[in-house]
């Protein structure tokens, strides 16, 4: 299980995903977890959740911990439903971003919680994990959804607007922007 | 999954994945273990929270040998039989004086503990330096739902136990 480093909570959660899908090992492992093994269960889980805390993390922002919650839920409910395995990988980022983006638009509208490290003058710095969130607030949910599909999940403009049942125009355009604001915003 | 595209100009203004420490969000080990039971509908679950600190609470938990059979009403025994990290293989006596083996997973705030006939978990994380919310569920794929009730109360009688020894 991936436990945040206590030492320095700002330091990067690795890249990687979960275990690729090519091996009879993990194949087996997510059957198993389908038929209800608990250890099987435990290990699918702890491989999942540091990717979906990115991912929820990185668009839903402060919502994030409450959209990764709600997402592992309705992957471990609904795991024996997946008829293919192969698939794990973009179905649970599926119901991630959809998380992602619906606890961000809730929290949208509640009153926003001024950053306690929110220092005046300070230049931001893309290792610290509070500037990096700064800089996405500044984007709007469904732009940063985009932003993270895009250049960190590697996913093509094609699987982005297919993911996100938008048109591929729409997509390229606020992928366009969003990078736009997101350099824009380290030099505010 | 779509077909793959080719090159687009605007590949060139990515941004750069490593450069950034991206936001992530953490899932803590009781919140962790509710998901998990979420795959376990035959499964009995509660939380309390405990006026210990977490370190008090889980050195007692991770005392399988010393302390499963002071506070899980369905534990009179237990023997380690091997360990490797955080993976132990053990078996533990039944009040109906039944060894069964469970292979267990133990780890600071998580245990499950798997037999051929029933499954185990808990969870702990801190609330405040003097205090530690704890979550367990317990159940049997083999009996089922219908005894969801039973383990209900177990896990009730657990926490009493619990509360006394802490």
């Amino acid at each position: 299980m991936s436990v945040k480093n206590a030492k320095n909570p700002d330091a990067p959660e690795p890249l990687a995903g979960p275990p690729p899908l090519a091996s009879v090992e993990v194949f087996n492992q997510i059957r198993a977890a389908q038929r209800g093994d608990l250890i099987a269960l435990g290990e699918l889980l702890d491989s999942l959740a540091p990717w979906v805390g990115r991912l929820c993390g990185s668009i839903a922002l402060d919502a994030g911990p409450d959209a990764a919650q709600e997402t592992l839920i309705q992957v471990m409910r609904d795991l024996g439903g997946l008829r293919d395995p192969a698939s794990l990988r973009s179905w649970v980022r599926r119901i991630a971003t959809r998380e992602a983006i619906r606890h961000a638009e809730r929290r949208r509208r509640e009153p926003l919680v001024e950053h306690a490290d929110a220092t005046p003058g300070r230049p931001l710095d893309p290792n610290l994990r509070s500037d990096v969130t700064r800089v996405l607030e500044t984007l709007p949910a469904d732009h940063r959804v985009i932003l993270i599909l895009r250049d960190l999940e590697g996913l093509s403009e094609s699987e982005a607007a297919e993911e996100l049942q938008l048109a591929r125009g729409t997509v390229k355009s606020r992928l366009h922007r969003a990078r736009e604001a997101f350099r824009q915003g380290w030099k505010s | 999954m779509s077909t793959p595209e080719s090159p687009q100009t605007d590949d060139t203004d990515a941004i750069p994945a490593d450069g950034y420490a991206w936001p992530t969000a953490t899932v803590d080990p009781v919140d962790r273990m509710r998901a998990l039971a979420a795959a376990l509908p035959h499964v009995a679950l509660d939380e309390t929270r405990f006026e210990v600190s977490f370190d008090r609470l889980w050195s007692f938990i991770a005392d399988l040998e010393g302390n499963t059979k002071r506070f899980e009403g369905t534990v009179k025994d237990l023997r380690i039989l091997s360990r490797e990290g955080d993976s132990i293989r053990l078996e533990a006596k039944t009040p109906a004086g039944i060894w069964m083996n469970f292979d267990t997973v133990l780890r600071p705030g998580w245990c499950l503990m798997r037999s051929r006939y029933g499954q185990v978990g808990m969870a702990a994380r801190p609330e405040g330096p003097d205090a530690c919310r704890f979550l367990h569920f317990e159940g049997s794929s083999v009996l089922g739902r219908i005894t969801r009730p039973y383990f209900a109360w177990n896990i009730r009688q657990d926490f009493r136990r619990l509360r006394e020894l802490l």
